[in-house]
């Protein structure tokens, strides 16, 4: 049962990076046809839109993160594309390059390189095993999101961008910096080539809003969101420094996570909002941090702060019988939702001592966010 | 804002216009490893080339202008682009009322699409700096504010037009402006009339918190007791509102600008009425109850709010592990009190014992 429900995972994940692959070799088709045809267009769509259509295929501003989403959902799955020769596996070694621009990567072999691309880049070298398509011999790429870090200590997403820092890019950082730490510094402490670590801790520290989640940026500025609030406890887990928190942001942060939980068992994002698959990685994964730092008492697991069966429950219904999880119980299953349901699902089977997912889902890292087993080997 | 020829241009493609034949176009260069199976829609392609060509030639026109805005339209989240124009719209000093015109749509359309928030913030510094620099004076602070209030006024057509009253990006908007153009103190109304719309919007719950630290803060007596009493009404208007009790919270238990618990009386009679008019309808208010378990612990009550939990384990199932933990917690703390206590009973009764020790000796060493 386990291993079938496995294997629908793995075939919808396979299916769908198909699908992408050669949607990227029909724009060439579809290009050509379209220039053949000009007063038509597209399925009768007249130039101009057909157009339009193509160009949102092309402008795909986070294609290089989706194939990590799709990839890593595949390892978390068990599978070991690494050791495999499949076509899939070159094609995917083939894009990552190709979206590789001076030190950085870019979503896309057409656009320019930024943060969260490259870091997508660092987790499928680390998935698939080939540190060499970094090509970061020379710590190249490190300096490139080294180079992001803003003067208030946390990182922006483009260089020159004047975009100010946020959350997400501070948290893809430290995550790509750790990941690309040289082995013999592995846990060895802070991650010292961080311009004025306790200080990005404390601009951290400062989301944390009066309902103790945290926002996007500083000061009260953004509402409280699961996403920031799991991308500013990874990052402060990274850095060491969650025990920074006091006692008192500890017991706010835990009311606030704990109350995630809505009736039928799914997780939301926002109070008032809906029960979303991809909240149970956010949700779960920050309250596993939360509790198993020092200094949280008394003692806690998962399974003491959620109803983990009903949890089960609501995400086996946003499972698709095809394969695949949807945001909610009946839409359809997408690469998002489905690695970030399966992230959060894993979690919650091997906080039970009895799941009986454990066995089809690896451990997942709460902060670097892959399977535990692939983290040695960076 | 094109000059009138290249208007009567605009559909042919840009290689058949007569105002850009000295321009010659760049192909991208796809590097040592090109992904051959990529290739560009009609239009896409033509326009990509003609801008790389301008941006290497390092010219701010119209024309550029122009050409930034077909870019955008390809691919909005195009930064490179977004940028370039507004080289050209300070190099070219272009009327920025008329971008702030133009940038309406982009932002209406696409609400989560960053580069437009940010565009349009650089749009109204920028129209601060010029209305400055050209008549300093009260009267160039009055152009200014009118400028910043229509700012928010969009913020809430955009809202509207999406029917989204929760987008984070619009939200970051507004709140630069206000804290920019100091305009918090005529923040209030808004708030309370998003909230009238729905009691249950948390953006305008947390948009109303910051915008009372910004107005008064240390926070007063006063300012507490009138921020506790709009929960207060918002609670008897819909009990079960996550957001209007996460607000109570956000002004009493521990903490910068809070006062204890047990210091808002009307609270705990609130809380009782909830919880009774509940009762009557045969349902329940956990968070009523949840801030009496607060109330008991902050009295010291603990029996008292360990019964709360052990309520809310029962009425609230789903999180019924999570207010385990908080009772377990709680005894935890107890413990350790419970400890001192008995520490501290037992050193009296020591040095009582030890007093009338003393004073049964003393009588007999005066004798």
């Amino acid at each position: 049962m386990a291993v079938e429900r496995a294997q629908k995972h793995l075939q919808y994940l396979d299916a769908f990076l198909a699908r992408g692959f050669k949607t990227l070799h029909y724009l060439d088709q579809l290009r050509a046809q379209l220039s053949e045809s000009e007063t038509t267009g597209l399925f009768g769509l007249g130039p101009e839109k057909s157009g339009k259509l193509l160009a949102a295929c092309v402008a795909e501003t986070s294609l290089l993160s989706a194939l990590y989403w799709v990839i890593c959902a595949g390892a978390l799955l068990g599978r070991n594309l690494s050791s495999e020769d499949s076509e899939s596996l070159s094609q995917v070694l083939h894009l990552v390059r190709s979206c590789r621009k001076g030190a950085g990567f870019a979503p896309h072999p057409s656009h320019e390189p930024d943060l969260l691309s490259t870091v997508s880049a660092v987790q499928l070298s680390v998935i698939l095993k080939r540190p060499e398509i970094l090509e970061d011999g020379t710590g190249a790429t490190r300096k490139y999101i080294l180079s992001l870090q803003l003067p208030d200590g946390s990182f922006t997403s483009r260089i020159g961008s004047a975009e100010e820092g946020d959350c997400r890019f501070t948290f893809a950082a430290l995550c790509g910096l750790s990941l690309l730490r040289e082995p013999g510094a592995k846990d060895g402490g802070e991650l010292e080539e961080v311009r004025d670590p306790a200080m990005v801790a404390e601009w951290l520290l400062n989301c944390q809003n009066l309902d103790g989640g945290f926002g996007c940026r500083p000061k009260g500025e953004c509402e409280s969101h699961a996403g920031h609030t799991f991308c500013c406890l990874a990052g402060l887990s990274l850095l060491q420094m969650i025990p920074r928190m006091t006692h008192r942001s500890r017991q706010r942060l835990i009311r606030w996570l704990g109350s995630r939980q809505c009736e039928g068992g799914g997780i939301n994002g926002r109070p008032g909002k809906k029960a979303d698959a991809c909240y149970t990685w956010w949700t779960l994964a920050s309250a596993k941090l939360i509790l198993s730092s020092e200094g949280s008492s008394p003692s806690a697991t998962l399974a003491d702060l959620f109803d983990l069966p009903a949890l089960e429950k609501f995400l086996e219904e946003c499972a698709s019988p095809d394969g695949g999880v949807a945001p909610h119980p009946g839409d359809d299953p997408d690469p998002f939702h489905t690695f970030f349901g399966l992230s959060g699902w894993s979690l919650a089977a091997h906080a039970q001592a009895d799941a009986s997912t454990k066995g089809w889902l690896q451990d997942m890292h709460a902060s670097l966010v892959l399977p535990v087993g692939l983290t040695g080997t960076v | 804002m094109a000059t009138e020829p290249e208007n009567l241009e605009d559909d042919l493609p840009y290689s058949q216009r007569e105002s850009w034949k000295d321009i010659v176009p760049v192909p991208q260069n796809d590097g040592p490893h090109p992904l051959a199976v990529i290739k560009y829609p009609l239009g896409f392609e033509e326009v990509h080339n003609y801008f790389r060509a301008i941006q290497q030639r390092n010219e701010t026109s119209q024309r550029a202008l122009h050409l930034t805005a077909d870019v955008i339209e390809h691919n909005s989240a195009n930064y490179t682009a977004w940028y370039y124009r507004r080289r050209c719209l300070k190099d070219l000093g272009i009327d920025l009322e008329d971008e702030r015109i133009f940038t309406d749509k982009w932002a209406r359309d696409c609400p989560k699409n960053y580069q437009v928030w940010y565009h349009r913030r650089w749009l109204v510094s920028e129209m601060a700096t010029r209305a400055r620099s050209r008549t300093p004076g009260p009267e160039a602070e009055e152009t200014i504010q009118q400028i910043a209030k229509s700012e928010l006024d969009y913020h809430l057509e955009c809202m509207r037009v999406n029917s989204d009253y929760k987008n984070y990006n619009g939200w970051s908007h507004r709140q630069f402006i206000l804290q920019q153009f100091n305009l918090w103190h005529e923040e209030l109304p808004f708030v309370e009339q998003l909230l009238e719309e729905d009691i249950r919007n948390n953006s305008a719950w947390n948009h109303r918190y910051t915008t009372v630290r910004h107005q008064s803060w240390p926070f007063t007596d006063s300012i507490r007791d009138r921020e506790l009493n709009f929960a207060m009404q918002a609670i008897r208007k819909c009990a079960n509102n996550e957001c209007a009790w996460n607000y109570l919270s956000a002004f009493l238990g521990d903490g910068d600008g809070k006062v204890p618990w047990t210091s808002a009386p009307a609270v705990e009679m609130l809380c009782r009425e909830v919880v009774e008019v509940a009762t009557q309808e045969g349902t329940s208010c956990c968070f009523a109850i949840q801030a009496l378990a607060n109330i008991h612990e902050a009295k010291g009550e603990i029996q008292a709010a360990l019964e709360q939990y052990e309520q809310l384990k029962e009425l609230d199932r789903i999180r019924g592990k999570y207010w385990s933990w908080r009772a377990a917690s709680l005894r935890g703390m107890q413990m350790p009190a419970l400890f001192a206590f008995l520490l501290l009973q037992a050193l009296l009764r020591r040095s009582i014992c030890d007093r009338r020790r003393r004073q049964r000796k003393a009588p007999t060493a005066s004798r």
